[in-house]
């Protein structure tokens, strides 16, 4: 039985030690061998003190290294926050800091990239760098030390069991929040392994299948495919991508069976040719992070017959919550389907009632999945995680579902459909990207009075960015200018796409800033280009 | 194609990278044979730029078929996939 993250591998590493379990870059490990790399890491990390319950941020780029990582934090007790790494020094820093991490894992370049961030990260006591050695005097703040990863291999092993049980987190995942920096979304062992089964049961995976591993273990989507690949006994084959030719290469090469992609992927890889024939191995691939829009799906159908198609989606919060039959797609290709299994997927109205077929309301997640809240956020948690409203009364220990924002319905026959987000919640390139965390960029610049970022729909993105600022002093700043101010600090995926200098932005009758106004308003002009074909 | 040439391509990129392709680091030191993907030097949507960049100052073409690892991952990588374009 999974209890922890952990015994995911340790099962499959007792069970088929010598099968297939990890690649990366033409190198191959064993379940037996990735098993050896981790319990020497842990046995590392409890030299330097990791305690169960401690936080280790793992800041690298997706190699055999961040995987035994997670899983060595995991068998330590401790809880991993892996960052994405397009984050940069700021947004790494946030992170830092709000989980109180003591340990932190990167590689020596990328700690030279995230320097400036170090200093805000108050409780980091310890830095474990990977990769080639670069001098890093003068990088580091005084007091911090430094242990090279290759130290794990003359560590001892770390034995016997440790004290933790499927309830305690096992990982915090920063997502963003609806209101300022990311808010680290509190995950469970349980919810890990038990959105493993989940989802290795409608994809009927099993030890045959090589899944590839494009998306980042930062984002609970992309993390799946390292848990269910464990729990199956499945290979991951590891690979970091600049464009789609990496993509289909490694489905060639790697004779991959399972791909899990997001809207932008699909659409690249649609720029180049290929037919199914160049893949006889691929069995399923699966969508989730945003719509996929359906002349895509049907493309994807013409091109791939005998490959199947699932539609997902999910929210960090509640992990996975709901996944489209294959057989479907061609029925209702715009559906996300039905809950995944050992969920329940409800549609509530703002009374806390079930709507109806056809009528829109919150789409609600319960169940094993729905994670422990926000890390060190009593507001934000509370209105997201909320008691069931149609518990029955009887039952005297209140349980918690996951509200999710998100508005959606269900046709006749109980299949669902996302119509959009209940606030303004902006998703682009499959990560969900506060406005007011984008606005904040722009008022630090220190030049700008008023900011509103709005998500404007787009094929291949989901959505691009678009901001309307109006300036302190008029004609301080051109808006080529101030983009390249603030994309100097922001990920490159929350870059906006256009920004609009106005003289002025307008006001409600309470003298704050009209969104609603300037949402349709950016919004109606691009309705009205879309329907001139612009 | 003469070393000069090589050089002087691989000075035009890494003035271009410095200057505006948000590099996470600066380049000093860097090894024309080092990977700037896994290095975390530069990101895909950095790369978008660098191939912008390619195409308007050498007059070239880049399909989506050559923007791959194999393709952007050093210095040395770029420069070649530049020059097979020119000759």
């Amino acid at each position: 039985m999974a209890g922890l993250l952990y015994d995911l591998l340790s099962a499959s590493a007792n069970r088929i030690t010598d099968k297939e379990c990890l690649v990366y870059r033409g190198k191959m490990l064993t379940y037996g061998q990735v098993d050896e790399h981790v319990t020497k890491l842990a046995g590392l990390l409890r030299e330097a003190g990791l305690k169960p319950g401690e936080r280790v941020v793992v800041y690298l780029e997706k190699s055999i290294e961040e995987v035994v990582s997670i899983l060595a934090i995991s068998r330590c007790g401790g809880i991993f926050v892996d960052t994405n790494t397009l984050l940069k020094a700021r947004q790494v820093g946030h992170i830092l800091g709000d989980c109180g991490a003591r340990f932190l894992i990167t590689s020596y370049r990328r700690l030279k990239s995230i320097s400036s961030a170090l200093m805000e990260a108050v409780k980091l006591e310890a830095i474990f760098a990977c990769g080639s050695r670069l001098p890093l005097k003068d990088v580091l703040p005084a007091g911090m030390i430094l242990i090279d990863y290759g130290e794990a291999e003359k560590a001892m092993p770390l034995v016997g069991p440790v004290c933790r049980i499927d309830c305690d987190p096992a990982a915090i995942i920063y997502t963003s929040g609806s209101t300022g920096m990311p808010k680290g979304v509190v995950v469970s062992h349980r919810n890990l392994t038990a959105g493993a089964e989940s989802v290795a049961a409608y994809l009927h995976n099993s030890p045959q299948d090589r899944i590839l591993s494009i998306l980042p273990f930062s984002f609970d989507y992309g993390l799946n495919q390292l848990t269910t690949s464990l729990l199956c006994g499945a290979t991951l084959v590891l690979q970091n991508y600049l464009g789609p030719a990496d993509i289909i290469k490694a489905l060639e090469s790697e004779q991959i069976t399972g791909l899990a992609g997001i809207p932008t992927i699909w659409s690249q890889l649609l720029l180049l040719e290929w037919s199914t024939e160049r893949f006889p191995a691929l069995r399923y691939i699966t969508n989730s992070g945003g719509r996929f829009p359906e002349f895509q799906v049907r493309e994807y159908r013409r091109r791939l017959p005998r490959v199947q198609i699932y539609l997902m989606y999910g929210l960090t919060e509640a992990f996975r919550s709901t996944y489209l039959d294959p057989r479907q797609v061609d029925i209702r290709p715009t559906s996300i389907g039905k809950a995944i299994p050992n969920a329940e997927v409800m549609i509530l109205n703002e009374q806390g009632m079930q709507c109806a077929p056809g009528e829109i309301g919150e789409l609600v997640h319960r169940g094993v999945h729905v994670s422990l809240g926000y890390w060190n956020d009593r507001e934000q948690t509370g209105i997201r995680f909320r008691p069931n409203p149609l518990q029955a009364s009887e039952i005297q220990v209140r349980e918690l579902a996951a509200f999710s924002g998100d508005l959606a319905k269900t046709d006749d026959e109980g299949y669902l459909y996302f119509i959009g987000r209940k606030d303004h919640m902006i998703k682009t390139s499959g990560f969900r990207v506060s406005p007011t965390e984008i606005e904040e960029y722009f008022y630090s610049t220190g030049v700008v009075r008023d900011a509103v970022a709005v998500g404007v729909p787009d094929d291949a993105l989901g959505e691009t960015i678009s901001v309307v600022v109006s300036l302190r002093e008029a004609g301080s700043i051109g808006d080529c200018e101030l983009l390249s101010l603030v994309s100097r600090e922001m990920p490159s995926f929350m870059v906006p796409k256009a920004i609009e200098i106005r003289h002025e932005l307008p006001k409600n009758s309470n003298g704050k800033i009209d969104r609603t106004a300037i949402y349709q308003d950016v919004l109606g002009r691009f309705t009205s280009d879309a329907q001139h074909g612009i | 194609m003469p070393l000069q040439d090589t050089t002087l391509f691989i000075g035009k990129i890494s003035d271009f990278l410095l200057e505006e392709a948000d590099l996470q680091i600066e380049l000093e030191g860097l090894d024309p044979t080092e990977s700037l993907i896994s290095g975390g030097i530069i990101d895909s949507i950095g790369i978008l730029k660098l191939v912008g960049f390619i195409e308007e100052q050498w007059d070239v073409q880049l399909g989506p078929e050559e923007i791959s690892l194999e393709n952007f991952d050093t210095l040395n990588s770029i420069v070649k996939l530049i020059q097979t374009h020119l000759s």
